[in-house]
């Protein structure tokens, strides 16, 4: 049967689309890399690391501890735990670790549970330093994070500073490909960086200039993905956002496809909400390059998972479930196929359109995995074969799936948390 | 204003483009070797099928039929290398973009040449009085024939089962432009797809292996181990 015209046109039209972009990028990357990125700090400035916490009693200690060990003077540090109204002991953990490190600047706050952009609101309005730190209970930072980072706010325009966001020690096949993808991520995140195309400021250790983010408003309370909505907000008032690929920051990554599932599903929900919200920005020159191909791709980026998982699923399962039905028809008698089995095979036979676009797809993928592992100083095959293969072939695939499980979301009206 | 890389847009496109230029023209460079070697084998085909109308000629005007069973055996060649380039012009035929005038014609030649091998393969078994069944296939695929699918591949596994005592003739009802399908069709009552021909006798839609099998164990003269499984 042949594939249907519609279908072909769609397929071709993801092909181009992912290669377009790809090509688009890669441009972006021969570009020399612009200078005066950094400055050399006269002083240090005062610095106020805000982390939200809900039921963290797990993992708080082990960031708090992180965070002491900044190389950073002490005295211009303030360390501030806003609990969000957690049921287990996260509070008085932090009341513990504040009495055996009275040397530190650390504080707590206890509020009443109102979600993570209110928490990080009521951190933000508490805090006295120069710059404003968000840091996710369940990450981990390096010691000489903060001082790759301040140096980096050369200009006042710039509004957060992003680190290198890596997967911490990554024990199963599901955080080793996740280990990959924030990889593959952070790179690309450095190229969009060098047009001012940073859509997102997650969670882990994003330095934000305090004075900018109170002129802009602070975190939306209200917010599926609030690091997202303020990213989109700054750029729609023309901030600047730099990644970069030095500092480490390692965060936890779910361990599960369930907590996959869930996580990516509230993430790429609120893109596609918050995209909407700011779809004035969308093809919008005014916004320069984040308009004409950030905002798109927010968007474009999920239907493009969508498709390619549908027609590997379909095209790549048909033969066999037609194959099995087949065998039905003649008893399960395949020791006369086997038997009669004459092989006939032509070169021409191969269907070199789909083996072409297929050589190009993987080309481009290899290619970005090789070049962001030595951007990042890593090496892709740190956590096995396996897992290397798995991203490759199989992790588009979870994309995908989560992608349609949204779409059913939003098609069939599931209550969401706006 | 905000930066826009317009040369970077432009030379992605272009870029972009090439590559994709570059695959069509692959594609269509394939796309034309494909018919050459179709056309190619049917040349080899047309010969093949000359030669043995000769080998019958010869054995009919000498009496030679005791040299039957080794023209039989050419005759099963024949058709297998038929049906296999058949099948494949049909896979070329469903990727095609450009060509696909050049392989209609190709395939119209090959409902053709299933024709000559039929009348040829109806005579042969009067002259040598051999023990072989026929059945002409007609299918469709100008619309899902999800039946016609499944209708094939019975067949193909029923020419496996009895081999050269088989022989299936199959015929793509898209060519009604061609006289001799309407002629076929009329005389057979062939409205829909798939029908089968078992020795003259046309049945309608699809039937299944066990219904098949038994009638063509119906016509053999000498019952083989397939019939009497």
């Amino acid at each position: 049967m042949p594939i249907p015209v519609y279908v072909k046109a769609v397929l071709w039209t993801s092909y181009l689309i992912s290669l377009y972009f790809a090509v688009f990028w890669f441009l972006v990357l021969l570009d020399r890399e612009p200078k005066g990125s950094t400055r050399k700090l006269r002083k240090f400035p005062s610095v106020s690391i805000v982390i939200p916490a809900y039921n963290e009693s797990k993992n708080i200690f082990k960031t708090l501890n992180s965070l002491i060990g900044l190389k950073y003077p002490g005295d211009r540090l303030e360390i501030i735990v806003v609990d969000d109204g957690s049921r287990d002991d996260t509070a008085s953990i932090v009341r513990n670790f504040i009495a055996k490190n009275k040397r530190f600047n650390v504080r707590l706050i206890s509020k009443k549970n109102g979600g993570k952009g209110a928490a990080l609101n009521d951190g933000l309005r508490a805090s006295k330093g120069e710059f404003f730190i968000c840091l996710d209970a369940d990450s981990v930072v390096t010691k000489d994070a903060l001082l790759k980072i301040i140096p980096h706010f050369t200009e006042d325009n710039i509004a957060v500073v992003l680190p290198l966001l890596k997967v911490e020690k990554p024990k199963n096949i599901w955080q080793k490909m996740q280990w990959l993808e924030y990889i593959v991520n952070m790179f690309y995140k450095k190229l969009m960086g060098r047009l001012n195309c940073v859509h997102v400021s997650p969670g882990p250790f994003s330095v934000y200039r305090k004075s900018i983010l109170k002129k802009v408003g602070g975190f939306d309370e209200d917010n599926l993905t609030e690091d997202l909505e303020i990213t989109l907000r700054l750029q729609s008032r023309h901030y600047r956002i730099v990644q970069l690929l030095d500092a480490e920051v390692f965060t936890l990554a779910p361990k599960t496809f369930k907590e996959l599932y869930k996580q990516r599903n509230r993430w790429y929900k609120g893109s596609v909400i918050n995209a909407f919200r700011y779809r004035h920005m969308m093809f919008n020159r005014q916004y320069g390059d984040f308009g004409i191909i950030q905002m798109p791709t927010i968007i474009i980026s999920g239907l493009i998972a969508m498709v390619i998982l549908s027609s590997a699923a379909y095209y790549g399962l048909k033969p066999y479930a037609k194959a099995m039905y087949h065998s039905l028809l003649i008893d399960f008698d395949l020791y006369t196929l086997i038997r009669e089995f004459k092989f006939d095979f032509s070169l021409l036979d191969l269907n070199y359109m789909a083996i072409m676009v297929a050589f190009v797809m993987l080309a481009i993928t290899v290619l970005i995995l090789k070049i962001s592992h030595a951007e990042t100083n890593e090496n892709p095959n740190k956590h096995g074969i396996f897992s290397l293969v798995s991203y490759l072939f199989f992790y588009f695939m979870v994309i995908g799936f989560i992608w349609i499980g949204i779409t059913f979301d939003f098609l069939f009206g599931k209550k969401q948390k706006w | 204003m905000r930066s826009l890389s317009k040369d970077k847009y432009m030379i992605a496109g272009i870029i972009t483009l090439g590559v994709f230029l570059l695959g069509l023209f692959l594609g269509l460079a394939i796309e034309g070797k494909r018919v050459n070697y179709i056309e190619s084998v049917g040349k080899r085909q047309n010969l093949d099928f000359s030669s043995l109308q000769l080998q019958y000629a010869f054995i009919d005007q000498l009496s030679q039929e005791n040299n039957c069973l080794a023209v039989q055996k050419t005759f099963e060649q024949n058709i297998n290398n038929l049906e296999s380039t058949r099948i494949r012009l049909e896979n070329f035929d469903r990727d095609a973009t450009l060509n696909k005038n050049e392989l209609d014609i190709l395939k119209k030649e090959y409902v053709l040449a299933q024709i000559r091998y039929w009348l040829l393969a109806e005579r042969t078994r009067k002259l040598c009085g051999s023990d072989i069944v026929n059945i002409l296939y007609f299918f469709s695929d100008e619309s899902e024939c999800f039946d016609c699918e499944k209708q094939a591949f019975v067949l193909t596994y029923l020419k496996k089962r009895f081999k050269d005592k088989l022989l299936v003739f199959s015929f793509d009802s898209k060519f009604d432009n061609e006289p001799m399908i309407p002629l076929l069709k009329n005389t057979y009552n062939v409205t829909s797809y798939p029908t089968i021909v078992i020795e003259n006798h046309p049945k309608n839609g699809f039937q299944d292996k066990d219904i098949i099998l038994n009638e063509l164990c119906s016509h053999y003269r000498e019952k083989t181990e397939e019939c009497r499984k």
